[in-house]
């Protein structure tokens, strides 16, 4: 795994790419996000996101996992053009600034939510919603590439003829993917997208996402809560917590083991139950995580963490290299154990 | 049992054991009994549940597992006489105790409802008042099936709360529901729910909203209440290793009936019906390999299309003998071969 230093100190986390590809589609370099408070706090600011970086190649899959409040859908945001970052860039096939479509072209980057049923609108049909990114073709050619992007997901013509409510939960989301597909993206940002659905569904989502990757070598960021769909699905996964990336590590690396405690608890968390082995005792974290105004001095994780020491408390460990480009944020990186299988 | 020790404390648990106590049955029927279940909603279409029948025992720890449609929150509130006005039972009847719900009178159903079955909903928020602070509403849960002095009344709300691992416990009787954390407010339904000592838990989907960390916690939870109360479980989830984690037997459902039942961990080592195994096998998390994805793409298909229940007019070549639920070995199925619709996946898939 090759590090890309930006200037000169900071390790930018990515891979030269299990494909054998290096181009670079999206470099995020320093994302920053702040929102300014109303209310009772007003004149406050919470930081979402605090100085995210990422690399991600063509036909690369970025995983960002984390639980609500971490910034993940504010950083999938940032990089989809959805919102602009407080500081820091997006570059996506080396433009910048912000990859944002003008009014008449297909996005670059596309991006699928969470809920499908919400994101199609239901005055229009299917076939009406996929081919909306297509503003500039005629109607015919809009009409054909449509039906061709329905194929692809596995629906037919006379789906694309119906309304969304016409249609299951995993239709809806296939016809979302279709959408985002249409304009031949470099870019698709999953924030979400199975985690509406039903454990047999997500697989076959899933599945259907990747077979597309592999065909035209589009790059994912796939943003989830699902520690497991993550790791199924992502070349190299970023754990976040609280706005940062505390570990990053490439796919084959989860089986050695992760690092960062907070990372161990939280798939220690999901894999409740081990054939064989009965009920598995997760590790159980004090309270929960801190708000994101109120940040508590050095590391973020600290006042949950099993592992904690005086020296986490005064001073925010730094990203560094744990070996074969394994970053972990952390002054006690393995210190908490847990098997996995 | 340590739910039967508590009894004498708790006005509203009489009633009911007398009529179990007068009931025909020589032996102590089970605590609740579903039997031969049909339930349909106003406006059509297939019936949420299909001549489901479901027995929980004193002291079982019971887990539901099946996907959106499945009839399992149905199931649940059938289990707790509180089907919506829409849904009506066409046939079959729930007992607890062996009495039929239906014949309870009024004043007993509200004893049984919070005093002998408590429920746990999925959406804390909607599940508490959001104009009433915690406190009076716990107050309230107390108050409507036992009677305490002021001071015995406060420990008794403050003990509950600190049971459910809460901090603060003042504070927190002062707060109303938005001002606490999903988790949080997770756990004071949890403690409304035990604060008057059930002797069934109804959790429907408990912990589907919360962040993983915050679910573990929430289940260690409820497995303590349970072994420290010995009261029976009902979880109904969509993950099985949720309920592998607090459940003794697990039931799965699919489009309103039940197509097995068994031994927790018997069940998830070996089962016996496809879907179940399915169900399994997405529950491991494995990598997927792109290359196989295809193999994924009928599920769906196969889901809503599939055929291997009695009612379906138009069977699959594969499950025309769709075999009846099967009793051997202490687990129920729809027994025809795992293997039997594998290939049938896979022919699929290929096509």
């Amino acid at each position: 795994m090759e590090l890309i230093s930006l200037d000169g100190s900071d390790a930018l986390p990515g891979s030269t790419g299990v494909s054998g590809s290096t181009r670079a589609v999206i470099e995020a370099q320093h994302l920053v996000k702040d929102y300014r408070l109303r209310g009772r706090a007003s004149g406050r600011r919470l930081r979402a996101v605090d100085d995210v970086s990422l690399v991600c190649r063509s036909g690369e899959t970025v995983g960002v996992v984390g639980e609500s409040g971490c910034g993940k859908t504010t950083l999938g945001r940032m990089i989809a053009g959805l919102i602009n970052p407080t500081s820091g860039s997006v570059r996506v096939n080396s433009d910048l600034p912000s990859p944002r479509a003008g009014p008449r072209t297909p996005g670059k980057v596309q991006i699928v939510f969470q809920n499908p049923a919400e994101s199609l609108d239901p005055r229009k049909r299917i076939i009406t919603s996929v081919a909306e990114p297509l503003v500039r073709s005629t109607r015919k050619i809009r009409f054909e590439l449509a039906s061709a992007a329905l194929g692809t997901v596995g629906l037919d013509e006379k789906i694309g003829m119906r309304y969304p409510h016409q249609l299951s939960g995993g239709q809806q989301q296939r016809a979302c993917i279709a959408r985002a597909i249409i304009g031949e993206p470099s870019v698709i940002v999953l924030d979400e997208a199975v985690s509406a659905l039903d454990v047999l569904l997500q697989r076959d989502v899933l599945g259907l996402l990747l077979d597309l990757q592999r065909r035209r070598r589009a790059s994912y960021v796939f943003i989830s809560h699902d520690m497991a769909a993550v790791v199924a699905v992502s070349t190299y996964i970023m754990v976040m917590y609280l706005g940062r990336i505390v570990e990053v590590l490439e796919s084959p690396q989860v089986a050695r083991g992760m690092l960062h405690p907070y990372s161990v608890a939280l798939q220690s968390a999901e894999l409740l139950y081990s054939p064989g082995k009965g009920p598995r005792s997760p590790i159980l974290l004090r309270g929960e995580a801190p708000s994101a105004i109120d940040r508590p001095r050095g590391c973020r994780f600290a006042g949950r963490c099993p592992v904690a020491e005086d020296c986490c408390r005064s001073e925010e460990p730094p990203l560094t290299d744990h070996g074969d480009g394994h970053l972990v944020a952390c002054y006690r990186p393995g210190a908490l154990q847990w098997e996995v299988r | 049992m340590g739910g039967q020790g508590a009894l004498p404390k708790v006005v509203g648990r009489s009633a009911p054991q007398e009529a179990a106590a007068g009931d025909k049955h020589a032996t102590l029927p089970d605590l609740l009994e579903v039997r031969d279940v049909t339930v349909s909603y106003a406006g059509g279409g297939a019936p949420a549940l299909w001549r489901v029948n479901l027995a929980v025992g004193r002291g079982e720890r019971l887990g539901i597992v099946g996907e959106s449609g499945s009839g399992k929150s149905t199931l649940a509130l059938a289990m707790s006489g509180l089907l919506p006005a829409e849904a009506r039972l066409e046939e079959g009847l729930v007992c607890f105790e062996g009495r039929d719900l239906r014949s309870f009178e009024r004043t007993e159903l509200r004893r049984f409802r919070g005093g002998s079955l408590a429920r746990v909903p999925q959406d804390s928020l909607g599940g508490l008042n959001p104009v009433i602070t915690v406190g009076r509403q716990l107050r309230d849960a107390l108050r409507a099936h036992t009677k305490l002095g002021k001071e015995e009344e406060r420990s008794r709300l403050q003990a509950s709360l600190r049971a459910v691992g809460l901090s603060d416990i003042e504070h927190k009787l002062r707060a109303y529901p938005h001002e606490l954390s999903g988790g949080m407010r997770q756990r004071v339904l949890i403690a409304m729910a035990l604060v008057n000592e059930p002797q069934l838990l109804v959790a429907d989907e408990p912990t589907t909203a919360l962040d993983a960390t915050i679910q573990a916690q929430i289940l260690a939870l409820i497995r303590d209440a349970i072994s420290r109360t010995g009261m029976s479980l009902v979880l109904i989830s969509h993950d099985i290793g949720v309920v592998g984690t607090v459940c003794n037997r697990i039931v799965i459902m699919y489009r309103g009936e039940i197509v097995e039942d068994g031994p927790f961990e018997a069940t998830y080592l070996k089962p016996r019906h496809p879907y179940t195994a399915a169900l399994i096998e997405a529950s491991q998390g494995k990598r997927l390999n792109p290359t196989k994805a295809h193999a994924w793409h009928e599920t769906e298909d196969l889901r809503l299309g599939s055929q291997c229940l009695s009612r379906r007019p138009d069977p699959l070549p594969e499950c025309v003998a769709c075999p009846p639920l099967e009793e051997a070995g202490g687990s129920r199925a729809r027994w025809f071969g795992v293997s039997t619709l594998r290939s049938a996946t896979t022919r699929k898939g290929v096509k």
